[in-house]
């Protein structure tokens, strides 16, 4: 049995609140995933959640002690326009007030439980359409109706 | 009678200069981060380059090259603005259309044959061991033609640029 370290939970957490956020909200038939390559596997709609970069700052001189900060990066992936905005629309409201933190437990690579110990602070959320600048018909039709929400997150713990 | 407006022992012409003086410094740092910001997004391109080794046909594109080589960074100062842009869309589109695919990831190559070399560490076919053409088994094989399987993954040097921006203005705001 082990844990999963910070960053992981982190993820997990987001895609925990994800998947529960969608479901409170009616919306019973997207698929929540982590990472990004296997979107052009799945049917639509998708949405597809990594954590990216992590910056890191000291809190006061003369110590190592830092404070995370995580960005992580959402992919919607809609059938439509009007359901890319509905989605985004959505999502940014229930992301505002914040993400529960959980620690997850693994058995045999298969999450066995999870704790709740905090609270993510969403610090800056920005969200993007995706757009290639080319006819829409001429892409993949995952490729159609895009949009980004890029998500600054930190559990204000110091490490 | 002599009547004289100081604040803190300055006169208001003092406090004028000093006022310039805070506004000339914060310009400079403000432009500073347009030219960090800048060198920001080119490595976050550069460092998920693949390198080439050295006897590689220079015939082939290099798309990330091309993309670092087509983002600019645009400054423009006057009396009264002052202001900086990364990248040009419509330069882009003509010198580096695969940006967006580049930044937001894509699947539009995939299943498409191409003319190219992707390195699996497997030995050329060929009797040369020294060729740089190593064909899958997919696609026109005799030429060097290759099959693209996976989607291009985001890179996300925009928004990850944007978010090195917002860090750095941080302390401004």
């Amino acid at each position: 049995m082990s844990t999963y370290r910070t960053s992981r939970n982190i993820e997990a957490s987001v895609i925990d609140f994800t998947v529960d956020s969608l479901s409170n909200g009616g919306w019973n038939n997207i698929n929540v995933i982590k990472g990004f390559s296997r979107v052009y596997d799945m049917d639509l709609p998708i949405v597809a959640i990594r954590a990216e970069d992590t910056s890191w700052e000291y809190i006061e001189l003369g110590s190592n002690s830092m404070v995370r900060t995580v960005d992580v990066f959402i992919d919607i992936f809609a059938t439509s326009d009007g359901q890319r905005l509905d989605i985004k629309d959505y999502l940014v409201l229930q992301y505002r007030n914040g993400i529960d933190y959980y620690e997850h437990t693994i058995d045999n690579g298969i999450v066995s439980n999870k704790t709740l110990k905090g609270k993510l602070i969403v610090t800056n959320i920005s969200d993007t359409p995706v757009n290639f600048s080319v006819n829409k018909e001429l892409l993949d039709k995952r490729d159609r109706y895009r949009h980004l929400i890029v998500l600054t997150v930190t559990l204000n713990e110091v490490e | 009678m002599e009547v004289r407006i100081e604040y803190r022992g300055k006169s208001t012409d003092q406090l004028k200069k000093m006022a310039m003086d805070l506004v000339n410094e914060i310009s400079g740092e403000f432009m500073a981060i347009g030219q960090e910001a800048h060198k920001e997004m080119l490595n976050i391109i550069d460092s998920n380059r693949k390198r080439r080794k050295k006897n590689h046909p220079q015939n082939i594109k290099d798309s990330k090259k091309s993309l670092i080589d087509a983002i600019k960074l645009y400054t423009k100062v006057t009396k009264t603005q002052m202001k900086w842009e990364i990248g040009d869309v419509k330069y882009l589109k003509e010198n580096a259309p695969h940006w967006a695919s580049i930044n937001w990831g894509s699947s539009h190559l995939v299943g498409k044959s191409l003319l190219g070399r992707f390195d699996d560490g497997l030995p050329s076919s060929s009797s040369d061991k020294t060729s740089l053409w190593h064909p899958k088994s997919e696609g026109n094989e005799e030429n060097g033609w290759m099959t693209v399987k996976n989607p291009i993954m985001p890179l996300n040097y925009i928004e990850k640029t944007w978010n090195f921006v917002l860090r750095k203005l941080k302390k401004y705001v």
